[in-house]
């Protein structure tokens, strides 16, 4: 009985750990993506190099202690381009912080599959189209500053339904 | 004579029929297969392509001549179409099968669509075909085993689909192939030890896949091979001797698989071109190969979270080109007293931006460099100011050490700085003021030094702090400046454990995004402001064990966020408050509302005020003061009795908190000096 429990336990971490090591990949392939469709005349997103083998020792990237990524800080960082539906696969990212940058192109409504996302940052750019009603779905937020961008058309009903939300 | 003449006609017919037979062959080829079979297929493989905005192939229409079709090459007569170059167009479907037409076709280059689907067999069909570039696409199914009827191809390129099955062994065939890169798809199984017949290759990426087993040695019969990359698999066993001995390697990385044994000391010289070494993430043991670091052109030497130890060896100062050094999380100790000494001697590696040694159990003197991460090892030393000169600095982690000295003022001069972690050292002195320069900071972490003098208003002029601003368990004394209302980003601040003393300044109204605040265990005094109640993300509030008086402000049940609540020793007095958080009283430590409604109003009728007493012959304090003074006790007392060891108090603080009930008493409530202490 011992030996089956055993077993199923190192199975299961043998498996934790080896997802971990692949899906950790594909966050950084995710914020790679994010890269590329940024212009970053400062080289503040110069260490964000794919061929790691997870993206945690990037440079204004913060992961937990299952190197998935919880915080991404590129605020006031004179970046410009747009925001990638991809950033939606960061299902542990806490604080997306992009305020103060010359960010232009529409709110991905894939930004609504973050559930774990406590703070959206996206205020004082240059962010056009309307507010994705997809970012109903953020249960956890607390924090949503969309302020001085050049967004159209309504506030969408569904943000009435994030119960946790704060700060707007 | 006739003999020679006869075979000699014998052999011109012979040659006749040959090439007559070869003509009809030619004519029957073309025949079937001809420019319009290879528009068909074009047709057929655009009809499988969504046209939808932006259409990427609007010139492939009856209307504009197939010369001008975008990405059509065709061969110098115009008559065949020998290459398709379909890449980087965000083409939306899949591939036709009809694609296997285009018999002439050299170059299939479709990568970087979203192109769906199975890779189709047909393609084996192409047996001119010299390169099939499918990348970053999001192919299923598996290679067809008839790949190996592509004899010509040079470059087979897959990476980034979602190919699954084995690697198939009929790879073998494909004597002429340079390049394969299956990497970042789903193969699975061992790699097939045939692929060791394909001398013509130099380039070999397996990497993110889930191969697994052990590397098999014949791949060491690839004498040409340059790049070699079998990264993020479940690969186990040992790495074959043979490999080590491919003098041609210029990349070579195994990192992230399960593979074990040790890293041969010689491995530098018996791979003399190496410019990537990446063994990151496996179970190596053994000591770092020295040789390397007779590799004059290496780049890139990583070796982080193995089983490493011994020390560093000698000679890190001789590779100018080297841009990335890992060794962390490994078992690496000092060698001596010489301490880190051998890092002064990367400073001829001019061009390194990577360097961590962290999770080792290194000791020594911090020494010059760019990127710093040395946290939890047993350094000593004080902070050379020479830190001050590496202005590329963008993370210094030095926390968990055992460093000492003041913090230098130099360090000002790290402008790039986002990260900055001195926690957890024995650092002495005040904060230097030049931390105003750090423009970009999204986290301070200073927390548990000997740091002393009052915190500078340069610090919380940082309007870029994100995370955290931790200044937790020092010596800090002084005031809270209003200027705190500049950190308007901070999630958490924590000042807990120092000496800071006078009000909380009503201007942190305006950190708007704080979610955490602590200021436990200080000497404040003052109301707690009710513009707290604007901080409306709210989440932690810990203000114990200060000297805050006056009464809880109702604006604090308006915090919705509000989970934990500990304002338990203190002066606090005043109302019980019912709403907001206090509805929950099992989430919030107040103690003060407990022990007050607990505590009955005529008790004192029983009390013998003779105990209140300063001074024999003295007047008993007034009824309020014995009130308020008998309340602090008995919190005191009941603090004592608490179940959990971790939640009750120490003798120290019950000494020091009893001892401050008499001091509070003469603060907030003006009465009578108290010359003795009273007998408790």
């Amino acid at each position: 009985m011992a030996a089956q429990t055993w077993l199923w336990t190192s199975l299961t971490v043998a498996v934790t750990v080896i997802l971990t090591v692949v899906n950790g990949n594909s966050e950084g392939d995710a914020l790679f993506t994010l890269r590329k469709s940024l212009k970053d005349p400062d080289n503040v997103l110069q260490s964000w190099d794919p061929t790691l083998v997870n993206p945690c020792t990037w440079f204004h990237i913060t992961c937990n202690q299952d190197n998935r990524v919880t915080r991404v800080d590129l605020g006031n960082s004179n970046l410009s381009g747009h925001l990638v539906p991809e950033l939606g696969k960061l299902q542990h990212l806490q604080y997306l912080e992009l305020y103060k940058n010359n960010i232009q192109g529409p709110i991905p409504s894939e930004l609504g599959n973050l559930k774990s996302l406590i703070s959206l940052d996206l205020y004082n750019n240059n962010i056009s189209g309307t507010i994705p009603p997809s970012l109903g779905k953020l249960k956890s937020l607390v924090f949503l500053r969309l302020n001085d961008n050049r967004l159209t058309g309504p506030i969408p009903r569904d943000l009435a339904n994030v119960s946790s939300l704060k700060v707007v | 004579m006739r003999f020679h003449l006869n075979s000699f006609k014998y052999l011109s017919v012979l040659a006749t029929f040959l090439v007559c037979f070869q003509c009809v062959l030619f004519f029957v080829e073309s025949s079937t297969r001809s420019i319009e079979t290879d528009m068909e297929a074009l047709i057929s493989f655009r009809s499988q392509i969504s046209l939808d905005p932006p259409n990427p192939l609007s010139s492939w229409n009856q209307n504009s001549s197939p010369c001008n079709w975008t990405g059509v090459v065709y061969n110098k007569f115009g008559h065949r179409v020998v290459g398709l170059n379909l890449f980087n167009l965000g083409l939306l479907g899949s591939i036709s099968p009809q694609i296997g037409n285009l018999s002439f076709l050299q170059s299939l280059q479709l990568s970087n669509n979203q192109l769906k689907g199975t890779f189709p067999r047909e393609i084996s069909n192409l047996f001119r075909l010299r390169v099939l570039n499918l990348s970053s696409n999001s192919l299923e199914g598996s290679i067809p085993s008839n790949i190996s009827n592509l004899r010509e191809l040079r470059v087979l390129d897959l990476m980034m689909n979602k190919i699954r099955g084995r690697v198939p062994e009929e790879l073998t065939f494909l004597s002429k192939l340079q390049v394969l890169n299956l990497g970042r798809n789903l193969f699975w199984g061992a790699i097939p030890p045939s692929l060791a017949n394909l001398s013509a290759l130099t380039n070999l990426n397996l990497g993110t896949n889930s191969l697994s087993d052990a590397i098999p040695g014949d791949l060491s019969h690839l004498r040409n091979l340059k790049f070699l990359d079998l990264t993020i698999n479940n690969l186990v066993g040992t790495v074959p001797p043979t490999i080590y001995n491919m003098s041609s390697l210029v990349y070579l990385a195994l990192a992230s698989n399960w593979l074990w044994g040790k890293i041969p000391a010689n491995v530098g010289d018996t791979l003399p071109n190496l410019i990537g070494f990446n063994f990151c993430f496996n179970n190596f043991t053994g000591t770092i190969p020295g040789s390397l670091y007779n590799l004059t052109n290496i780049q890139i030497i990583r070796m982080a979270h193995n089983l490493l130890e011994g020390t560093v060896p000698p000679g890190l100062g001789n590779l100018p080109s080297l841009t990335m050094y890992n060794i962390g999380y490994n078992k690496i100790v000092n060698s001596g007293d010489d301490g880190l000494g051998f890092i002064t001697s990367l400073t001829n590696s001019t061009r390194l931006n990577f360097l961590a040694f962290d999770g080792n159990f290194l000791r020594g003197v911090i020494p010059n460099l760019t990127l710093l991460d040395m946290s939890h090892n047993s350094i000593t030393g004080a902070i050379p100011h020479q830190i001050g000169q590496l202005e590329d600095l963008q993370q210094l982690g030095l926390a968990g050490n055992k460093i000492s000295g003041t913090i230098p003022d130099s360090i000002g001069n790290l402008q790039k700085l986002n990260r900055i972690d001195l926690s957890g050292n024995q650092l002495v002195g005040e904060i230097p003021t030049t931390f105003r320069n750090f423009h970009g900071l999204l986290s301070m972490d200073l927390s548990n030094n000997r740091l002393d003098g009052s915190i500078p208003k340069e610090i919380l002029n940082l309007p870029s702090l994100s995370s955290m601003l931790n200044l937790s368990h020092n010596f800090l004394s002084g005031q809270l400046l209003q200027e705190i209302e500049l950190l308007r980003s901070v999630a958490t601040i924590d000042l807990s454990n120092n000496n800071l003393s006078g009000n909380i300044p009503n201007s942190i109204t305006n950190c708007k995004s704080l979610e955490k605040l602590y200021i436990a265990k200080n000497a404040l005094s003052g109301p707690i402001p009710g513009s707290l109640g604007e901080v409306k993300g709210l989440e932690t509030l810990d203000l114990s064990y200060n000297r805050l008086c006056g009464s809880i402000p109702p604006e604090i049940q308006q915090l919705q966020a509000l989970k934990s609540l500990k304002l338990s020793f203190n002066n606090l007095e005043g109302s019980v408050l019912s709403g907001g958080i206090f509805r929950n009283v099992s989430e919030v430590q107040l103690q003060v509302r407990w022990v007050q409604v607990a505590f009955p109003t005529n008790m004192q009728n029983v009390f013998d005020p003779d105990l209140l007493l300063m001074e024999k012959g003295d007047q008993p304090a007034k009824l309020e003061i014995q009130h308020d003074c008998l309340i602090k006790i008995l919190e005191v007392g009941l603090s004592c009795t608490i179940g959990s060891p971790e939640g009750r108090i120490s003798i120290r603080v019950a000494l020091h908190e009893l001892r401050s009930v008499k001091i509070n008493l003469l603060h907030c409530n003006p009465s009578k000096k108290s010359k003795q202490s009273v007998m408790l």
